[in-house]
C-alpha cells in the first residue's frame, strides 16, 4: 500500500487530523520564551559537568541493573550446579577421599544427601568424584554395600576395575576382587546399570536380582541370595570373601553355594551346560523356569538361551510348556542357534497336538531364514494341512507362495523331505 | 549559511551556530514532540535533549545537509521514549492507586471545547500507534517532510518509510472513525468543508 491508495475522502479527513495537531503548535512559543531555553541550552553546553551528569544518571541504572543480573546469573548456577556433596565417616567431615576398612570393622562413610556407603572389611575405596547430584565412587577391593538417596536429579556411579555401575537411587551391594577380576553384584531395591568387558549393551539389573563376572566376557544374572543362602559354614556372607568369589566362578563351587538356584552362564554351548544341568536334575528334582515371553519381548534373546541352558536344554524341552518352547524357539532363531529353535519346535510338535500347526508353521520360518526354501515351503505347506489352527494356515499359505518362486530358482539346492 | 556549515562549525565548538540552528529548527523540534505528546510540560526539556545530544553528536552526523530530518528524527524518538517511560510509569500509578499529573496545558488556550476534547483523543490514540508509524506518521504529514528525509530522519530504507507512512495513515484513519470525538470532529468539518 502507497499514500496514492487513499481515496479523496480518506485524505480530506487526514488533512483535518493534521490540521487539528498543528493548530496545537500555533503560536505556543513566544520570543521569551524561546530565548530563555536558548540561555538554558547554552549553559547546558558550557557545562562540562552535564556531559559527565548524563553518563553518570545512566550509570545509576548500570550499578543495580549489573547487581541484578549477577543475582540472577548466580541463583541459576546454584540451582543448576548445587554446591558438592559433603562427605562425612563416623559422625565428621572427611579429611580424604580415599577409604581403607580395618580387618574387622566396615567403614560408614555418609553423603549429604542422605546416601550412605559401607566398605566392609579389607575393603579399599576412593570418591574419585562430587558434585551436587551425586558421586564417582572406585572400589579397589573388596565390598560396598551403597544406599543412594533417591533423588530427581541423582548421579552416581560405582567404578571397579573395568566395570562402571550407573546408579540412580538404589540399594545394592558389590564385591569386587581385583585379582581373579571378579565382580559381584547383588541388587536389593531400586535398578542399576552394569557395564565393562564382554557386555555389548549395559546389563540392566531388577531388584532381587545378582549378578557375577570376570573379564572373561562372562556373566551370569541369578536370583539375588537372601541372608540366609548368603552365608557360608563359617557364618560370613559368601559375598563378602573376595577369595570365595574367584573360587564360586568354577560351576562345581556354583553348584555348592547355591543348590537351589544355580548362577547361569551365558555364553558356553549349550551341550556342556545341558550335561551339567542333566546331571543335577538326576541328583535333584529342580523347579523349571519356562515364563521367558517377556524377556523375549524386551529383545534379551541371549539371556533366555542361557537360561534353558543352564537348566538344562533336555530337560527344558521335555517339561516346558507350549508357551516357554515358543519363547525359546523364538529366542534361538534371533541368535541365530538354528539347531536349538529346530529342537525345542520339533519338541512342540511331538509334545503339544494342538500347536503341531504353529509349530510347522515357526519350523518354516526358521527353515527360510536359513535359506532352506524347499524345506521352508514343506513345512509352510504341512501348516496349511493342519485343520485346527486357522490363523497359521492363511500365513502359511501366503508365506508358501512367496517361496514357490523362490524354490524354482533353487531347484538344484539340497533340501531335505519331510519324511526324513 | 547552510546546515552543513553550521554542523561543521558546531562539531567545532561554535555556539553562535548553534544559536542559528536553535532559531532555524527549535519551532519545528517542538512541533514535533507536542504533536505525538501534546502539550505537555515536559516539551521544554525534550527540545533541551535532542539539541544537546545533537550537539554533543554533531562530528558524526553522516549526512550535515539533512539537519532537519535529523533533529526531527531525533525528537519522534525522544517522543516514543518519553511514552515508553510514560506507559511503565502509568502501571506503577495503577497498581499503587497514585494519581498522575494531567498534561495539556496549552490545551486550555484551544477556545473550542470540542476541537480540544478531539485533540486530546488524537494525541492519545497517536500514543497507542505502532512507534515506526507514529513516527512515520507525524514527520510527513505534521512536518511536511518528503518520504526520503521520513527515511532519512528514521534510518529507514526508502521503501520501507513509504510503507510505514501510508500504514501509519491507514491506522491513524480506522482508529479516528472509530474514536466517537474523533469521528464527530471528521464528520462536522468534512461537511462544513475544509
Amino acid at each position: 500500500m502507497t499514500e496514492h491508495d487513499f481515496s479523496r475522502q480518506e485524505n480530506r479527513e487526514v488533512s483535518r487530523l493534521v490540521a487539528l495537531l498543528r493548530r496545537e503548535n500555533t503560536d505556543v512559543v513566544d520570543a521569551d520564551h524561546h530565548q530563555r531555553e536558548w540561555q538554558r541550552l547554552l549553559l547546558h553546553t558550557e557545562d562540562p559537568k552535564a556531559t559527565r551528569a548524563k553518563s553518570l544518571r545512566s550509570w545509576v541504572w548500570y550499578v543495580p541493573a549489573t547487581a541484578a543480573i549477577l543475582l540472577i546469573l548466580g541463583l541459576v548456577r546454584s540451582l543448576a550446579f548445587p554446591t558438592a556433596l559433603q562427605v562425612r565417616v563416623a559422625g565428621r567431615p572427611a579429611d580424604r577421599l580415599y577409604f581403607t576398612a580395618g580387618q574387622k570393622d566396615p567403614l560408614v562413610v555418609d553423603f549429604s544427601d542422605g546416601s550412605k556407603v559401607t566398605l566392609c572389611a579389607e575393603g579399599l575405596m576412593r570418591v574419585s568424584s562430587l558434585d551436587g547430584r551425586g558421586a564417582g565412587l572406585l572400589l579397589e577391593r573388596g565390598r560396598l554395600d551403597l544406599s543412594i538417596a533417591r533423588h530427581r536429579k541423582a548421579r552416581w556411579h560405582l567404578d571397579a576395575g573395568p566395570y562402571r555401575i550407573q546408579v540412580t537411587g538404589t540399594r545394592f551391594s558389590v564385591v569386587w576382587d581385583p585379582r581373579s577380576r571378579a565382580l559381584e553384584v547383588d541388587l536389593e531395591q531400586g535398578g542399576v546399570s552394569v557395564t565393562g568387558p564382554g557386555f555389548a549393551t549395559p546389563v540392566a539389573l531388577q531388584p532381587g536380582q545378582h549378578l557375577h563376572t570376570r573379564e572373561t566376557g562372562r556373566y551370569t544374572i541369578s536370583p539375588r541370595l537372601t541372608k540366609h543362602e548368603g552365608r557360608n559354614s563359617l557364618g560370613k556372607p559368601t559375598i563378602m570373601n573376595p577369595t570365595a568369589l574367584s573360587a564360586s566362578f568354577s560351576p562345581a563351587a556354583q553348584e555348592v553355594a547355591r543348590p537351589t538356584v544355580p548362577s547361569l552362564p551365558l555364553q558356553p554351548a549349550y551341550e556342556k551346560a545341558a550335561s551339567l544341568a542333566a546331571v543335577a536334575a538326576t541328583s535333584q528334582k529342580r523347579k523349571l523356569t519356562c515364563d521367558w515371553a517377556h524377556w523375549v519381548g524386551q529383545g534379551q534373546f541371549e539371556h533366555v538361551v542361557n537360561l534353558a541352558t543352564h537348566q538344562g536344554v533336555k530337560a527344558t524341552l521335555e517339561e516346558c510348556p507350549a508357551a516357554g518352547l515358543v519363547s525359546l524357539a523364538d529366542a534361538a532363531r534371533y541368535m541365530g542357534n538354528f539347531d536349538l529353535s529346530h529342537r525345542a519346535l520339533i519338541s512342540l510338535r511331538r509334545r503339544s497336538p494342538s500347536d503341531t500347526g504353529r509349530a510347522a508353521f515357526l519350523l518354516g520360518r526358521l527353515e527360510e531364514a536359513r535359506g532352506n526354501y524347499a524345506l521352508a515351503r514343506d513345512w509352510y505347506a504341512k501348516a496349511q494341512a493342519e485343520p485346527r489352527e486357522k490363523v497359521y494356515e492363511a500365513e502359511a499359505a501366503k508365506a508358501r507362495a512367496r517361496l514357490d518362486k523362490r524354490v524354482d530358482l533353487q531347484m538344484g539346492s539340497d533340501s531335505v523331505p519331510l519324511s526324513k | 549559511m547552510k546546515d552543513e556549515d553550521l554542523v561543521r562549525e558546531i562539531a567545532k565548538g561554535d555556539k553562535d551556530a548553534l544559536r542559528v540552528v536553535w532559531d532555524r529548527y527549535a519551532t519545528a523540534v517542538r512541533a514535533t514532540l507536542r504533536s505525538t505528546l501534546g502539550g505537555d510540560h515536559t516539551i521544554d526539556d525534550l527540545v533541551q535533549e535532542v539539541f544537546f545530544s545533537f550537539y554533543r553528536s554533531a562530528g558524526r552526523l553522516r549526512d550535515p545537509s539533512a539537519l532537519r530530518p535529523y533533529l526531527l528524527g531525533v525528537a519522534v524518538k525522544q517522543a516514543a521514549f518519553e511514552l515508553r517511560t510514560r506507559t511503565r510509569r502509568g502501571r506503577w500509578h495503577r497498581l499503587f492507586h497514585w494519581t498522575q499529573s494531567s498534561s495539556g496545558e496549552a490545551l486550555k488556550s484551544m477556545p473550542d471545547v470540542d476541537e480540544r476534547d478531539a485533540l486530546q483523543v488524537l494525541n492519545r490514540l497517536l500514543g497507542t500507534l505502532p512507534e515506526r508509524e507514529r513516527n512515520a506518521f507525524i514527520l510527513r504529514y505534521v512536518q511536511d517532510l518528503s518520504p526520503t528525509e521520513v527515511s532519512q530522519a528514521l534510518g529507514l530504507s526508502h521503501s520501507t518509510a513509504k510503507r510505514a507512512i501510508a500504514e501509519g495513515k491507514k491506522r491513524v484513519l480506522a482508529r479516528a472513525r472509530k474514536e466517537p470525538a474523533l469521528a464527530s470532529y471528521l464528520r462536522t468539518s468534512v461537511q462544513g468543508g475544509p
